[in-house]
């Protein structure tokens, strides 16, 4: 295993805890949504919420990149050159000594030392809809609860109460699996769904009415504020918080217009994403984590290749990589890849076997997710799988597991409970434990 | 016209290409060998196989003495066809080999790349004498595209290639001087909004007869490109006066044609989906003359003898008898 400085853990050492903080932090986490609170499991000191949040402070954001309809791992990350099963790629050294990626990954096999690699999962579902549901929010829901999502969690635990930026922000242009994530707060709230952009760049209605003059606007900010802080005189109860916070937030959106412009990053930085549409979002989720935003998911549809799946991925692979090679370099550049992880999945992996369109199926039985940043060991490379690919062959691991060192990764106990009323819901399956090999 | 199925025989491998030796054929694809057999009363007869290439075998050739084959490796490699001692192994492209071609008279071999340059050689020498190159190295939308297929008219004296996002350019093989370019965009499907990807491109050529004409194979718009959810297509040009002069697509979704054969009787396309198909075409009026379906989605057909096809697929050999009653 390497390790360096740029992408390699937060130092826990760096985050002391002030009396400040502590108690701020305290009253954060009493003011989640309707009728939550939440705590960690473990009885430890430190695991309690108020220094769990202090903690957590390492890790600023999470950014998904969301491989929608299953990239296929023997073209990505678990190559098999050579077998039956392997397809025509040949597989190139990356800079792990020993470790190979597909040859259509050149520019991230020059930085796998910088990522960690999980290549043994064994999920279980390989339905488009009801997996993508399994590794958003990390289980089943049950039939009388509903989890929320990575995203929404972690905008919860990696949100700042006053921030002025969207918590969660997620990107999913082609209309073909949208709606298959079922992106949802559940009983997180509102407060923590997801912006969802789709048709556009840009959330819709940000711009203020061009008939309101920016003075006007401003003046009607500050009256509304006025009126607000007489009537929350005497008054002061989480409602009224929450509606203040709301009005604050939509006015640091509306005032976020130049967030959402990647026309004022460098032609040269533009150019190493690439012209597509995803490389610009790529872009543009850099700037949102840059701004703050505590998770954005960055989806890129559609790999679901039963037909020509070589073509698909000779296609599609070279512009995730440049994506990916870009994304990660960018972020390390800015210094911010000590306070962000990047996940890179997609809701299954493709079958062994080639079927009559050359193409390859859904297989969730032993596929690959890889990460960054930080909060995991850079070179680990986790699990493997049999010479064919059809099996987990070593360190086998499911959806849980994933989430749970997800958020083990950004300072979050994965035994930590919420609370819907007075039952405990833990934020994944009680004995569900994370990846110690790749968090460092 | 009919086409009758006369044995399907089951194989491990899928097969893309072919050739026949004497006495024998042999055939490559996915696992990397070449395959020699011959035909029994029951079943395949298989004489020897040989590790040949590093990636999928796409092109397999006889050209006089000698079997040549390339793959998605970028070599390009000639085989003692009786023993299958490896006589000579070129790296003939930066990009994965799609397609491989002898000429009608085997002085020249065409190979096409997704560097997207086709290469002539001198057949005898494995020389490469033209480097030609009048394709898009990208897609319109910015992806990697490909150069699939090219093919040598009767007389061996024109040369046409075809790629991904539909172009043909027809050479003229002595010169390397290109003659002609066709647009047939119709034979790509870019979904950009759906699933924000490609499928499609012209995957078979052949000139009529007389070499006046050039039909130009593959699948017509896709509705979902996850597959070959198409209509199989199939245009006609008057290639020196760039001119589209008659097609066919399918009145249903059958896939994407694989292979074209253009005999003065008889228009003859093959290739698949899940299922593979034939479609036979009269020449002159264009009309259906027979349509049966295939055993397994058919990469390469080759003709036996007048009544005879034997084709390569997925994971199947067969041989299919060519009736002519009916023309």
């Amino acid at each position: 295993m390497h390790a360096e400085s740029a992408s390699g853990p937060c130092p826990r050492h760096e985050h002391g805890l002030s009396r400040r903080l502590f108690m701020n932090s305290l009253s954060i986490g009493l003011a989640g949504g309707a009728g939550l609170i939440s705590n960690a499991g473990s009885a430890h000191l430190f695991d309690q919420p108020g220094l769990n949040l202090a903690l957590k402070k390492r890790a600023r954001s999470v950014l998904l990149v969301w491989l929608a309809g299953g990239a296929s791992q023997f073209e990505t990350f678990d190559p098999k050159p050579g077998v039956r099963t392997g397809g025509p790629f040949s597989s190139i050294p990356s800079s792990i000594p020993g470790v190979h990626v597909s040859e259509l990954m050149p520019l991230m096999a020059k930085r796998m030392h910088k990522t960690a690699l999980i290549r043994s999962l064994n999920t279980g579902d390989s339905g488009h809809d009801t997996a993508s549901v399994l590794m958003m929010r990390g289980r089943k829901d049950e039939p009388a609860l509903k989890y929320p999502d990575i995203g929404a969690i972690l905008a919860k635990e990696l949100g700042r109460a006053n921030s002025e930026v969207p918590d969660y922000v997620s990107f999913y242009s082609q209309t073909e699996g949208r709606r298959f994530s079922r992106l949802t707060p559940s009983f997180l709230g509102a407060r923590y769904a997801p912006m969802e952009l789709t048709d556009s760049m840009m959330p819709p209605n940000l711009r203020r009415l061009e008939e309101i003059e920016t003075l006007d606007h401003h003046a009607r900010a500050e009256l509304r504020n006025l009126m607000s802080r007489q009537f929350e005189k005497g008054r002061l109860n989480e409602t009224i918080q929450s509606h203040a916070n709301a009005y604050a937030r939509v006015h640091g959106l509306m005032s976020s217009e130049r967030l959402f412009d990647i026309e004022r990053e460098p032609t040269a930085l533009r150019e190493r994403y690439g012209a597509t549409l995803f490389g610009q979002q790529a872009i543009l989720s850099r700037r949102l984590v840059e701004a703050g935003v505590p998770f954005v998911r960055l989806g890129r549809a559609w790999w679901d290749s039963h037909g020509q799946n070589f073509e698909c991925h000779q296609e599609m692979v070279p512009e995730l990589d440049r994506v990916l090679s870009a994304l990660h370099d960018d972020l390390e550049q800015r210094g911010l890849l000590e306070q962000t992880l990047v996940v890179v999945m997609g809701e299954f992996g493709r079958t062994p076997e080639i079927n009559p369109n050359l193409g390859r199926d859904h297989f969730s039985k032993a596929w690959s997710a890889m990460m960054f940043g930080c909060g995991v060991v850079p070179g680990a490379v986790y699990g493997k799988t049999d010479a064919l690919g059809r099996e987990v062959a070593e360190g086998e691991v499911g959806a849980g597991e994933l989430f749970a060192t997800i958020l083990n990764a950004v300072g979050i106990p994965h035994d930590k409970n919420y609370y819907v009323g007075p039952r405990p819901v833990p934020l994944v399956n009680y004995g569900t434990e994370p990846i110690a090999e790749i968090l460092s | 016209m009919e086409i009758q199925l006369i044995k399907e025989y089951p194989h491990e491998d899928v097969l893309f290409s072919m050739a026949k030796g004497d006495g024998c054929w042999f055939a490559a694809g996915v696992d990397r060998s070449i395959y020699q057999f011959g035909f029994g009363e029951d079943k395949l007869e298989e004489i020897k196989s040989w590790p040949a290439h590093a990636s999928f075998v796409t092109g397999l050739v006889r050209a006089e003495n000698r079997l040549v084959s390339v793959g998605y490796d970028r070599m390009m490699r000639s085989w003692n066809p009786e023993s299958g001692d490896a006589l000579k192994a070129i790296k003939a492209h930066e990009g994965w080999i799609r397609s491989l071609t002898v000429s009608p008279d085997s002085r020249w071999l065409a190979t096409t790349a997704d560097d997207m340059v086709c290469s002539l050689w001198d057949a005898e020498t494995l020389q490469r004498r033209h480097q030609l190159e009048g394709h898009e190295k990208q897609s319109p939308e910015g992806f990697s595209t490909m150069l699939y297929i090219s093919a040598f008219s009767s007389e061996g004296r024109f040369l046409a290639t075809a790629d991904r996002i539909g172009r043909v350019v027809v050479w003229e093989v002595e010169s390397g001087r290109p003659l002609a370019r066709i647009e047939a965009p119709e034979f790509y499907t870019f979904d950009r909004v759906q699933r924000n990807r490609s499928i499609g491109g012209i995957r078979a050529l052949a000139f009529s007869p007389d070499s006046s004409e050039l039909a130009v194979g593959g699948i017509g718009q896709v509705r979902n490109v996850d597959g070959f959810d198409g209509k199989v297509r199939i245009d006609r040009f008057d290639w020196q006066n760039e001119v589209r002069t008659g097609g066919f697509e399918s009145d249903r979704h059958k896939g994407i044609v694989e292979h074209l054969i253009y005999d003065k009787d008889y228009l003859l396309a093959t290739g698949g989906s899940g299922k593979g198909f034939f479609i036979v075409l009269n020449p002159l009026d264009g009309k259906v003359l027979a349509d049966p379906e295939a055993p397994m989605h058919v990469h390469e057909v080759a003709l036996d003898s007048p009544q005879e096809i034997v084709g390569v697929g997925h994971k199947k050999i067969a041989r299919w008898s060519v009736g002519t009653a009916s023309v």
